[in-house]
């Protein structure tokens, strides 16, 4: 059994234990696939990996953690009809990075609960305004910058945003600069700029 | 916290950081929890499964209700008793939860490309 960690272009060095397998026009780096069930250990590997390839490659394209194969032909013969597709998205993140964004707050009004359903209402309607509020004015400025962008729907307060943004390896110190800048119109919310990261939100093509 | 890898990935940030790893759970939390079909444990996980798709479909409907809301469509009257039915039946859901020893992230579910649940 073999575990695929990404696609790549460009290798300079292989992560040890690891190998490059050619298949339709793209590099597949694999491995033995460990046989332990472990997947906080699994994941750690994995993040590792894909790390070291983003630094030795000119283009790395991650594939989602545990893509099993019984050998490589099993593997050529599942990449066959997304050969094409996996080489424009490998196109499109070459020379870039992942960066993260996550804003944090309590939002919610502390001390007494809703005393009737208006009140209860306008309690759960503040999140959705403060999430609108939070695209309009510190996301969509960060996504004019960046090549491409993802952001996750909205779940719950306290995680108020998450998003990713695929920027210019060059350019990352000044993204993230300009993040810092935005959200510190937020003082009450906790925001964290993260990378750079290997593109793992752009590996898939747009919903 | 220096030693945390993700610290090593910190490119700027406002506020409480600490907050922040607290209150958005750690790597764990990440894998998606599974349903227990253990014999001894199969009605707690029997009630985990359905409390999960009922808070799916509570907090569908009160999102719509709030869009709705936001949107200036709804009367004071209808705000005041959607809110009450939505206040009374997260209510209920918290008796059950607590009835089964189950929290909130017991009722989390990845939604795929729609995000978490909860």
């Amino acid at each position: 059994m073999i575990r695929l960690y990404a696609f790549v272009d460009g290798l300079r060095l292989l992560p040890h234990g690891l190998r490059s397998s050619r298949m339709h026009g793209l590099d597949a780096v694999v491995g033995a696939a460990p046989g332990s069930d472990d997947r906080v250990q699994a994941a750690l590997v994995h993040g590792r990996v894909v790390e070291s390839l983003r630094e030795q490659a000119d283009a790395v394209l991650p594939v989602r953690l545990g893509e099993d194969f019984v050998d490589d032909a099993a593997l050529e013969a599942a990449v066959a009809p997304r050969a094409h597709a996996l080489q424009e998205r490998l196109e499109e993140v070459r020379g870039c990075v992942e960066v993260g964004l996550r804003v944090v707050g309590d939002v919610l009004p502390t001390g007494e609960g809703p005393r009737d359903g208006a009140s209860y209402m306008r309690m759960r309607l503040a999140p959705l305004r403060l999430r609108n509020a939070l695209e309009e004015s510190l996301h969509a400025p960060l996504e004019r910058r960046a090549k491409a962008a993802r952001v996750a729907p909205f779940g719950s307060a306290p995680l108020m945003l998450e998003a990713s943004y695929l920027v210019s390896e060059g350019a990352v110190d000044d993204f993230a600069g300009e993040a810092v800048d935005l959200a510190s119109a937020w003082p009450r919310l906790s925001v964290t700029c993260t990378g750079p990261w290997a593109p793992y939100s752009f590996a898939e093509a747009d919903a | 916290m220096r030693d945390d890898p993700v610290l090593t990935k910190l490119l700027g940030s406002t506020g409480d950081l600490d907050g922040v790893a607290r209150r958005t759970g750690g790597a764990v939390n990440a894998f998606p929890s599974r349903i227990g079909a253990d014999p001894e444990t199969v009605e707690r996980g029997l009630a985990q499964l359905v409390l999960t798709l009922v808070e799916l479909l509570r907090q569908l409907m009160e999102r719509q209700a709030l869009r709705r809301m936001d949107e200036g469509v709804l009367t004071d009257d209808e705000i005041e008793r959607m809110g009450e039915t939505f206040m009374k039946l997260a209510e209920r859901m918290d008796e059950l939860k607590a009835e089964f020893g189950l929290e909130d992230e017991d009722l989390n579910l990845q939604l795929g490309p729609l995000g978490s649940l909860l």
